[in-house]
This record gives C-alpha cells, sequence and structure tokens, in this order.
C-alpha cells in the first residue's frame, strides 16, 4: 500500500483528503503544520507527498527545495497545490514533481497521484 | 490649489509665455528671456519639474524637483537625475522618453523615484514637448506628481482580490471532495459516512457564507449600512460566551479567561462578538505553534475591557498603526504565508468605533500580541427632580 504524506494549514481540507485516500487505498498521514513536514517524513517514510505552497508561517515552496537538496528525501515525488493564482508559475524553480490548483477535480488528482506513484488508475 | 490644480495652471502659463515668445521674437527687444520667467514660475511650483533639450539632456530642475531628491543641480545634469529611478523602471521610462523624443510628442509614464531619504515613490511624470516660434522642437518640459499612496491602494486592493480568491476557494476545495465522496457514496455506503460528508459539505458552504458576509459587512461599513440591532447587556456574560465558543473552534489552543467586569454596555451583541471572535481568530492564525491564547477581562468608570494576547510570531512596530487599515497585510516572507483578506482588523476596530469604543495593540516582532477591545459602560440616563 503506497504511502501519502498531506501538508496543508487548512484542517478541514486535510480531514477530507485523509478521507478521499485512505477510501483510494493509501495508508496516509497528514500535518498543518510546515515544520512537522520533516519528522513525519522521517517516521512515515512517504512514497509521494502533497504539499500546499503556502502553510501559515512556512512556505511549502522552500520545504519542497529543501526535500529535492537532501539525498535522503530528493527521490519523493511532491505534487504541490495551491489556492493561490500564480502559484503554478512560482513553483518551477523549486524542483516540484507536478502541481494541481485547488479546488481540483478529485479525479485530475488521483490521475497525478498515480502517475507519480507509477500505479494505474483503479 | 492641489498639484493637479497646479499642473493645470502651469500649463496656462506655458501657453501665456509661449505666445509672448512669439512676440517678443517678433519685436526682438526682451531682456528677459522667456525660459528664464518660466524657470521663476516653476521654482515656486509645489511639484517636481524639469527641461530636457533635443538630446534628451536635462537643464533645468526646479526646487522643488532638487528638494525631493536631496541632490544638488550638477548631481542631476543631464541624465544623472536617471539614476534615481527604480531599477525595474528604468526599462520601461528609457523607452517611452525615446519614442517621446522621436515622435514629438506629448506622453505619461509612472516610475517610482528615489526621495532624498532613499525611499522610493511612485510619481506620474508628464512631459510635454517644447517648440520654438518656427516650430523647430527643443526638448521637453515636464513635472511629476507624487502617486505612491494611490500605487498603495491600488496595490492593497488587487493582494486583496487575491487574497479573497484564495478565501474562496479552501472551502471550496474541501466542499468538492466531500460532494465527491458522497456521489461515491450514494451506490454504497453506510449511513453514518453519508451524514459525515454532509455534515462536512454543509460545514464548508457555511465557510463560505461567511467569507461572503465579511465581504458584505465591508462594503456595509464603507457606506454606512452596516446594521446595528442595540441593547444593553453584561459584557462579561458575552465574552465568556465567546471563549467557550472559539475553544471548540479553535481546538488548537487553549483559551484562558482571566478577570472579571460587572458593568454593562449598550450595543449589538452580535457585531461585538464578531470583532472579539475575529481577535480570538487571529490569535491562534499567528501563534500556530503555540497552545495558548489570553483573554483578560478589567473594567473602569468609564470602559469595560477585553484583551487578547497570543504568543506567536508578533508585528513589527513599523507596521503596528497600518493592521487597522483596510487591504492591510503584514509584508514579509513568513507574515505572507497566513491566510486571510486584510479586513478583520479593518471592521473589528470600526465596529469598537460605532461603539464609542477602540482596539488597540501592544506587540514586537517574534514577542507576545495583545489587542484590547474598550467600550464605554452603559450608564442609565438620571432623571433630574
Amino acid at each position: 500500500m503506497a504511502k501519502i504524506l498531506v501538508v496543508d494549514d487548512d484542517t478541514d481540507i486535510l480531514s477530507v483528503m485523509e478521507i478521499l485516500l485512505t477510501m483510494k487505498g493509501f495508508e496516509v498521514q497528514v500535518t498543518s503544520k510546515g515544520e512537522n513536514t520533516f519528522p513525519k517524513i522521517e517516521s512515515f517514510k512517504p512514497d509521494l507527498i502533497l504539499l500546499d505552497v503556502l502553510i501559515s508561517g512556512h512556505d511549502g515552496r522552500v520545504i519542497c527545495k529543501k526535500l529535492k537538496s537532501d539525498k535522503e528525501t530528493s527521490h519523493i515525488p511532491v505534487i504541490m497545490f495551491s489556492a493561490h493564482p500564480g502559484a503554478a508559475a512560482s513553483i518551477a524553480e523549486y524542483g516540484a514533481n507536478d502541481f494541481i490548483a485547488k479546488p481540483f477535480d478529485v479525479n485530475n488528482l488521483m490521475k497525478k497521484v498515480n502517475a507519480q506513484l507509477g500505479l494505474n488508475p483503479a | 490649489m492641489g498639484d493637479f490644480g497646479f499642473f493645470n495652471f502651469l500649463l496656462t502659463m506655458i501657453k501665456l509665455l509661449e505666445k509672448q515668445k512669439k512676440l517678443t521674437s517678433r519685436k526682438q527687444n526682451s531682456n528677459f528671456p522667456v525660459e528664464d520667467q518660466f524657470k521663476l514660475v516653476a521654482d515656486y511650483a509645489p511639484m517636481p519639474m524639469w527641461i530636457s533639450n533635443i538630446y534628451d539632456q536635462t537643464t533645468f530642475f526646479n526646487a522643488a524637483w532638487l528638494q525631493f531628491r536631496g541632490r544638488s543641480f550638477e548631481d542631476e545634469y543631464g541624465k544623472g537625475w536617471m539614476k534615481g529611478i527604480y531599477p525595474d523602471d528604468l526599462d520601461k521610462c528609457v523607452k517611452i522618453y525615446e519614442a517621446a523624443h522621436q515622435k514629438q510628442k506629448r506622453y505619461k509614464v509612472e516610475y517610482r523615484l528615489q526621495r532624498y531619504d532613499g525611499q522610493y515613490r511612485w510619481v506620474l511624470e508628464n512631459g510635454i514637448p517644447q517648440f520654438t516660434p518656427d516650430n523647430i522642437f527643443i526638448g521637453f518640459f515636464g513635472s511629476c506628481v507624487e502617486i505612491h499612496e494611490i500605487k498603495e491602494i491600488e496595490h492593497r486592493k488587487d493582494q486583496f482580490i487575491i487574497a479573497a480568491s484564495h478565501e474562496l476557494k479552501t472551502p471550496l476545495t474541501s466542499l468538492n471532495i466531500y460532494l465527491h465522496l458522497l456521489s461515491g457514496n450514494f451506490k454504497s455506503g453506510s449511513q453514518e459516512k453519508f451524514d459525515n460528508y454532509i455534515s462536512g459539505a454543509i460545514g464548508q458552504v457555511n465557510k463560505i457564507n461567511g467569507l461572503i458576509n465579511h465581504l458584505l459587512d465591508l462594503s456595509r461599513i464603507q457606506s454606512g449600512s452596516l446594521d446595528f440591532e442595540c441593547s444593553v447587556f453584561s459584557f462579561g456574560a458575552l465574552v465568556k460566551s465567546i471563549v467557550k465558543k472559539m475553544g471548540i473552534i479553535i481546538p488548537s489552543h487553549k483559551i484562558i479567561l482571566n478577570g472579571k467586569v460587572s458593568e454593562k454596555i449598550k450595543g449589538d451583541p452580535e457585531r461585538i462578538s464578531q470583532a472579539i471572535e475575529n481577535l480570538l481568530s487571529n490569535a491562534a492564525k499567528y501563534s500556530k505553534d503555540q497552545d495558548k491564547i489570553i483573554v483578560e477581562l478589567s473594567e473602569d468608570s468609564k470602559h469595560v475591557k477585553v484583551s487578547v494576547t497570543d504568543f506567536g510570531i508578533g508585528i513589527d512596530s513599523d507596521h503596528l498603526f497600518k493592521i487597522f487599515e483596510r487591504f492591510y497585510k503584514i509584508p514579509g516572507k513568513k507574515e505572507e504565508t497566513f491566510p486571510g483578506m486584510g479586513i478583520g482588523l479593518y471592521l473589528s476596530q470600526q465596529i469598537a468605533k460605532k461603539h464609542g469604543g477602540k482596539i488597540s495593540v501592544e506587540s514586537e516582532k517574534d514577542k507576545e500580541t495583545k489587542f484590547t477591545l474598550k467600550i464605554p459602560v452603559y450608564k442609565k440616563a438620571v432623571k433630574h427632580k
């Protein structure tokens, strides 16, 4: 079972994403605090990270860059997401594997998740 | 007379001087050249002004220009003044100047110009081509009007639209997922799951409704049509009920209530709750790494007070007095990662003022932040015998 870590400061989104991804057959952990990203990665060892761009006090793009420049974590695919207009254009240089704008179509999100994990859609 | 009024006055002066120039050129008897007369007038103008020649070299700056720039005429002469243009605006300015010179046509350009204190200020520059009586192009006359405040408001409004769309899209994201889950649950799902998804979806709809109401309140308070349903009530009891309610909404923080008040106030309890709830939401939002918020009640003979203290990121003193302004969001790498539309404190302060009260703030960057709402106590009118 593939493991997904979701990082977003909106706890409502985290709750519903946890339900959705669990229902889709993934093992899921979530955090609303940017500073918890690295400890969570170390303990949970996710196969994919869904990372918000603005995380109340932390810039998701900076977290992504740090992840991608660390040998231990650089292999983990990162899909960034944001409701901020123009966020897509600003993430390119931070090394994210993909981006999806909020509010997203769930089927589209699942396509991107499966593509990063090399899975065939259910 | 405002800056624009003065600008029109100067244009009229120039036209008059040009007429005079034609006359004096015919008579050839002027002992005080028209350009010197213009320079004399320009030196009294409150706005920065200049004259350039056909080689686009600036050969005159009025007193207001030199004062604004805090540099000498020699420093500014020719193209020296262009060192004051904000680097990002330079290319745009050069292109406009070159085109205007080539076509010998009027132009307008907005750019940031460095002031005597090092600050870059937005200015609107008007350039008008000048010709001899024989219609030979001799350069440009120009003036600058400072539009910094207007540009700042424009920028804040743009940022507000971005922030508002971000705020509205966030609950829409959750709502969308709940609807997706519900559509899947119709076929094979339990009643409990169904109820959970429905309640989740309704929660997000309420969130969107709350945001829209905030936007409407902003518009209503601007037009003076925000409704207040006033009654006399216990301030202490109201604050206690808010603390209880917000304790459920903000489970991440323990809200500690200290002190008490016995005086009543007259006002709209819904609106006062809105202001206090906003202070509590902000306290939680900007102290994500902390787990407590202190609410303190106090009173004197004239006022009741409630203060909300958090132990979060704090507010730099440069921004303390701006945070109650409409659309103001504290700039900064860390600050800009927090959600919000930049209207909550503005609305709260307006609500306080409508009740004859005020919200004040004490904070420093990376230190605790304390907001205090002060409302006058209700005094029964004393009937004289």
